[in-house]
């Protein structure tokens, strides 16, 4: 095994490990749990950073584990193989980079955030497996394995979500959570069907190496139900519902799985399976438009929030709209942007929720902005940090977010040639998202921090929290601003010196399809128009949001807007009646096809069952020989009583040695009669 | 006579011998140590069938044909060494060397008949060695009947309780019905073929006596009704130590009633006794064309039969061991489905099925009795709340019981795969491998049945079971077993694929299109 791949399995089974040792010494050691899972975070950190640096030299590697190969002369001549692999490129270095990182942060966080939990062992055992499960999906050089972990992730996040089950909202948060990226599933598990019909293959070299055998037709479909099983992990409208109920989960977790990954394995799904999503203009369009959608829909949700946590929360669900919309354009330059932004946004999206979770610490489990106020003097850091990425979600010059929001306007203004119009559209309702982000922002950073405390009695509890929780904050808060530079650099083609090599591959990659428009000079005009409108948009949303929240004059100008856009601001309250429609047209729905199903079962085949089953008795007195033929024969028929029928099979089973010998006799004799008609055919 | 084949065979009898008599020396306070004595012996008879001088060629090539070596056959040809039968030779010591470590705490808790126990097991564990050696049918019965013989006593071992007592009879009663339509089976085959050899028996270059293989061979013996009869009758005796249906009947009473460890140890042993002599048989019998154009049918409604018994029939189960008999019936299906569909990929699966059961189900038979030790009880709701008790062991049940349900990163999915594949292979058996296909789900109902209550139930039963060291090492060696057999389960594939080869089964399945 060559070093590169070598690093990318130590850094996989790494957390893999804190789960299995915590799941043995948990019980016993309680105390070292959390040591464990750092430390072995750690080591994948470094094996993820030294992987990064050494790109240059490592390059795109796979490794194939071949599982067994065996002769089953049914399937081709050839033997059957079945192989399992792991792949390093730059996109995979680059999101374990991402992963690591705030995995070993938000390990490092909950040993302070979650002290004296009850569970606190089992919060450390399913965070490890959880990022195993995210590390796989990433490492995986195929669908089918990627699925797998897809599917693991789902659970750890289910279990992590609902990590206080007691309480009934956190309990129906992660059955929400669970179901609803299920429904995404079921798209992406139909595109996975399709795509092995037509290219034989799950392996990702091998489906790009046989994308001319996908009729033009199924590509659409294809592109779509990739596209809705990352909709539903990355939270899209509208399977988005369930993001914002699942902070009922811990606070780090939310910084975990609701900003630098499970969020991100949508987006990830997608920029891998790009050579083939970029097929079909169609679908692509529709991911952009759904993208724009949710990013200007969760933006204006976010501003009627007071719960802290929920602007985040609708905040990450509009930025994973920034992402699609991007990746949506179908360009080179838009490739890049969309899974740029998934990286800074990872950065400065983790910063701000494990600010706010150490904001929730330092106030005793507050959450309410509208208690807050003021307390920048308390939690100097945690406000300073929280400020910095404020500012890079913002798109404030030479933080991170502003490069890689510049370069999503960028491209959608380039457009691909196919539906130039429609992306110039989204490009206005884009920047006004982006306008809309940067002001509802800064309104909870001033709601937070800032002005004179609305509460005194939490004010005057607040503290800052300890060094576990800031350490983090900090780090988050430096990537925040150094993750666009560097990065960037590396993203643009012919630009030198840096991480260059981290990213590189990228560009390759990506140049193996066609960039629409007309190469540089487009690029440059966008570029020029990206760049003002972005400044214009940032500066203009953080001078709204000072106005608004800062001055005496804006109490009274926030009264008039909100009568001037009338039933607008009530319907975002309401969060636009999404999960009220989606409770009474789907679920609603189901549950009455449930129980009209169920009555179906029960009135009608039970019946029918029952009558056949009675029926059976009768003639079973007769012989016994014919009831265990009967009977038997019904009760498969009805398949769902396959119970019923097992606890027939125990009557056959009286423990009376004189029936079991005449049973088997006569079955013996049976079975000669049958054999020999057969036979004698 | 080349009494070297026989160096296994030997040291186990002797082995069994010298426990019994070293029995009777020591005295009754030092008798607890009698199982490191009884556990030498399977260890050494698995060392000695490593020994070169027991690496014969089993078949030679005279004029083109492959035939049995003589060399490879010893007492006048009553016994015959190949690779099926060294890899049985050594799934049955290690199934007799982790039943002994299991069975310590039992017998020592039954302060009685120490000695009468190990040697029982070593002789049962003979009988087995003779089975995969069989090369007539009279050593083949003689070997079963060891095995049986044996183990009626060791099911009735707990002789102070009822349902050991009860258990012992009906297999007694059982089995005697059992070798009955087995040794008629034996008397049509030999009215019909004049022989009760699988092969011809040479001395001094003279043939004294034919054998099936060669009259098969060469057209002298032909398919009539008669061989049919036999053949069958002799597979439904076989199926009694199989568990298949229809003389099953046995197996819920009996796995419930014998003490654990002789449960676990008639749930490896005396039914790969039995796969191994139904192997041999079709081996022998599948020299003509159309006696297995016969055979497959009856086989195949066996084995279809037997997946739905043992699997519907497991599932309204409150009792974990009655469980796992009605789930051995279900593996005893599955089974089936390989040697229903001869050919060499079905035969493959067999083979490695059939070494991968031995640990999987030791693991669980593992786990049942240290958890019975600490309960007191064999109810599965007793099982509730194991996860937080003893983690590691609620681990081992539950990779244990996914590897019988056949769920992959574990050794028993490659078996069920290979198994239910081989049945594809064959238009006529396709249905066959459907009824496989549904019967893991309805399996795996009941397996999962027991792991949420393991992880999701509160527990009733506050005691921790205490795991002696002995246990940890049969756990440790199991799980082993399993998870690397489950990642890198190439080795295994490719020897039985070997051995499957060797033993010249069809190279390709019967109404087949090499598509």
């Amino acid at each position: 095994m060559e070093t590169g791949p070598l690093l990318a399995v130590v850094c996989l089974f790494m957390p893999m490990l804190s789960a299995l040792l915590i799941a043995v010494l948990g019980g016993r050691m309680p105390k070292i749990c959390d040591l464990i899972g750092i430390g072995t975070m750690g080591v994948s950190l470094l094996c993820a950073i030294v992987l990064g640096l050494g790109h240059a030299t490592y390059g795109a590697q796979t490794w194939e584990f071949t599982w067994i190969t065996m002769d089953v002369g049914w399937v081709t001549s050839e033997p059957l193989s079945w192989t399992l692999g792991i792949t390093v490129d730059g996109l995979t270095t680059a999101l374990l980079l991402v992963v690591t990182l705030v995995s070993f942060l938000v390990h490092l966080f909950s040993k302070g955030y979650m002290h004296g939990d009850d569970r606190y062992v089992d919060f450390y055992r399913w965070l490890g497996l959880f990022t195993f499960s995210m590390l796989g999906l990433i490492l995986s050089d195929n669908l089918l394995t990627l699925f797998v972990f897809w599917e693991v992730m789902g659970l750890a996040s289910y279990k992590l979500i609902g990590h206080y089950f007691f309480k009934q909202s956190a309990f129906m948060a992660c059955k929400k959570a669970f179901m609803t990226t299920r429904v995404g599933d079921i798209g992406m598990f139909l595109a996975l069907l399709a795509i092995y019909l037509y290219t034989d293959s799950l392996q990702f070299k091998e489906i790009f190496a046989n994308l001319d055998m996908i009729p033009v037709g199924a590509q659409f479909w294809i592109a779509m139900g990739l596209f809705m099983g990352a909709a539903g992990k990355s939270a899209q409208f509208p399977l988005h519902i369930w993001l914002p109920d699942a902070m009922e989960g811990p606070t780090p977790v939310s910084a975990l799985i609701h900003a630098a990954t499970m969020v991100a394995a949508g987006v990830y799904l997608v920029g891998r399976m790009y050579t083939l999503i970029v097929l079909s203009p169609g679908a692509l369009v529709i991911i952009s438009i759904i993208g724009c959608f949710t990013a200007l829909m969760a933006a204006s949700i976010a501003f009627t929030r007071t719960d802290i946590k929920q602007v985040l929360a609708y905040s990450t669900v509009s930025q994973l709209g920034f992402m699609f919309t991007a990746l949506g354009v179908g360009s080179n330059i838009a490739w890049k942007a969309g899974l740029f932004h998934l990286a800074t946004h990872a950065m400065f999206k983790a910063c701000l929720f494990l600010g706010s979770g150490s904001v929730i610490h330092g106030c005793h489990h507050l959450q309410d902005m509208t208690k807050m106020g003021g307390l920048r003097k308390k939690m100097p850091i945690t406000a300073m940090t929280y400020l910095v990425a404020c500012l890079a979600i913002a798109g404030f010059p030479f933080t991170a977010g502003f490069w890689s929001k510049d370069m999503i306007l960028q491209a959608l203004w380039a457009g691909n040639g196919h539906f130039d119009d429609v992306y110039k559209i989204i490009y206005v309702v884009l920047a006004l998202a982006a306008a809309m982000t940067a002001a509802y922002m800064f309104r909870s950073y001033f709601l937070t921090f800032e002005g004179k405390p609305r509460d005194q009695h939490v004010h005057d509890h607040a503290h800052e929290s300890p060094w576990t929780m800031t350490t983090g904050l900090i780090v988050l808060a430096t990537m925040a601003i150094a993750a666009g530079y560097k990065w960037h650099d590396a993203l643009l083609p012919n630009s030198p010196g840096g991480l260059e090599g981290v990213l590189s591959p990228i560009a390759t990659f990506a140049k193996t399809f066609v960039i629409h428009g007309e190469g540089n000079e487009v690029a440059h005009h966008a570029h020029t128009i990206a760049l003002y409108t972005s400044l214009t948009v940032a500066f203009g949303g953080m001078i709204l949001a000072g106005v608004w929240y800062m001055t005496a004059f804006g109490v009274g100008l926030r009264q008039k807007m909100r009568a001037m856009i009338g039933p607008l601001y009530g319907w975002a309250s309401g969060k636009f009646f999404i999960d009220e429609f989606v409770q009474m047209v789907f679920i609603n729905t189901s549950i009455f096809f449930a129980e009209l199903t169920s009555w179906i079962d029960s009135a009608l085949l039970d019946g029918f069952v029952d009558g056949t089953g009675s029926v059976t008795m009768k003639t079973g007195a007769a012989s016994g020989v014919a009831d265990d033929a009967i009977v038997d024969g019904a009760v498969t028929l009805a398949g769902n009583s396959a119970w019923w029928g097992g606890a027939l099979l125990g009557r056959f089973q009286s423990g009376r040695i004189r029936n079991y010998l005449f049973g088997a006799v006569a079955s013996v004799a049976l079975f000669a009669v049958v054999m020999l008609y057969i036979v004698a055919r | 006579m080349n009494l070297t084949l026989l160096l296994p065979e030997i040291i186990v009898i002797v082995g069994g011998l010298a426990v019994m008599l070293r029995d009777l020396w020591l005295p009754a306070d030092r008798k607890d140590g009698l199982w490191a004595w009884a556990l030498a012996v399977p260890l050494i008879a698995l060392a000695a069938t490593f020994l070169p001088q027991l690496d014969v060629a089993a078949r030679i090539s005279v004029d083109g044909a492959m035939i049995v070596n003589p060399e490879a056959t010893a007492l006048s040809g009553s016994f015959y060494l190949d690779g099926m039968s060294m890899l049985l030779k050594r799934a049955f010591c290690v199934a007799a060397a982790l039943v002994i470590l299991m069975s310590r705490e039992y017998l020592s808790e039954l302060n009685r008949g120490q000695g009468e126990f190990w040697s029982l097991a070593l002789f049962a564990l003979s009988g087995m060695f003779f089975c995969a050696s069989a090369n007539d049918f009279m050593s083949l019965f003689v070997a079963l009947e060891v095995v049986t013989v044996s183990f009626f006593v060791l099911v009735a071992f707990k002789r102070s309780s009822g349902t050991s007592i009860e258990a012992g009879l009906k297999l007694l009663v059982m089995g005697s019905l059992s070798a009955a339509l087995m040794l008629y089976g034996i008397a049509f085959v030999y009215g019909a073929s004049g022989t009760v050899f699988f092969d011809q028996v040479v001395v001094n270059g003279e043939v004294t006596r034919t054998g099936l293989r060669d009259l098969l061979a060469t057209g002298q013996l032909v398919y009539s009704t008669e061989l049919l009869i036999g053949v069958m009758l002799i597979f439904l005796g076989l199926g009694f130590k199989t568990s298949a249906v229809p003389l099953h009947v046995w197996v819920p009473d009996v796995y419930q009633g014998a003490p654990t460890p002789v449960t676990a140890y008639l749930s490896v042993g005396s039914k790969l006794a039995g796969f191994v002599l139904m192997l041999r048989v079709l081996e022998v019998f599948s020299r003509s064309g159309p006696m297995v154009d016969s055979l497959t049918p009856f086989l195949a409604l066996v084995a279809a039969v037997t997946l739905f018994y043992g699997n519907l029939g497991a599932l309204p189960q409150s009792n974990i061991k009655r469980l796992l008999g009605y789930s051995s019936i279900g593996q005893c299906g599955y089974i089936l489905l390989g040697i229903a569909s001869a050919w060499t990929v079905g035969i493959s699966g067999t083979l490695f099925y059939m070494t991968a059961y031995v640990v999987t189900n030791l693991a669980a038979f593992a786990v049942v009795i240290l958890v019975s030790r600490a309960t007191n009880s064999h109810e599965i709701d007793d099982y509730s709340g194991l996860g937080r008790k003893n983690p590691l062991l609620a681990a081992a049940l539950t990779v244990a019981l996914l590897s019988l349900a056949g769920v992959p990163p574990f050794i028993g999915f490659f078996g069920k795969f290979m198994l239910i594949g081989s049945t594809f292979g064959s238009d006529e058996l396709r249905w066959l491998g459907l009824v496989g296909m549904v019967n893991v789900v309805i399996a795996l109902y009941y397996y999962l049945c027991v792991i949420k209550r393991i992880y999701m139930r509160e527990e009733r039963h506050p005691a921790k079971s205490v795991v002696p060291l002995r246990l940890k090492v049969v756990l440790a060696i199991s799980m082993a077993a399993l998870v690397i057999g489950g990642i890198a389960p190439q080795f295994l594939a490719d020897k039985t694929a070997e051995i499957a080869e060797e033993l010249q089964f069809a190279p390709r399945p019967r109404g087949g299109e090499h598509r």
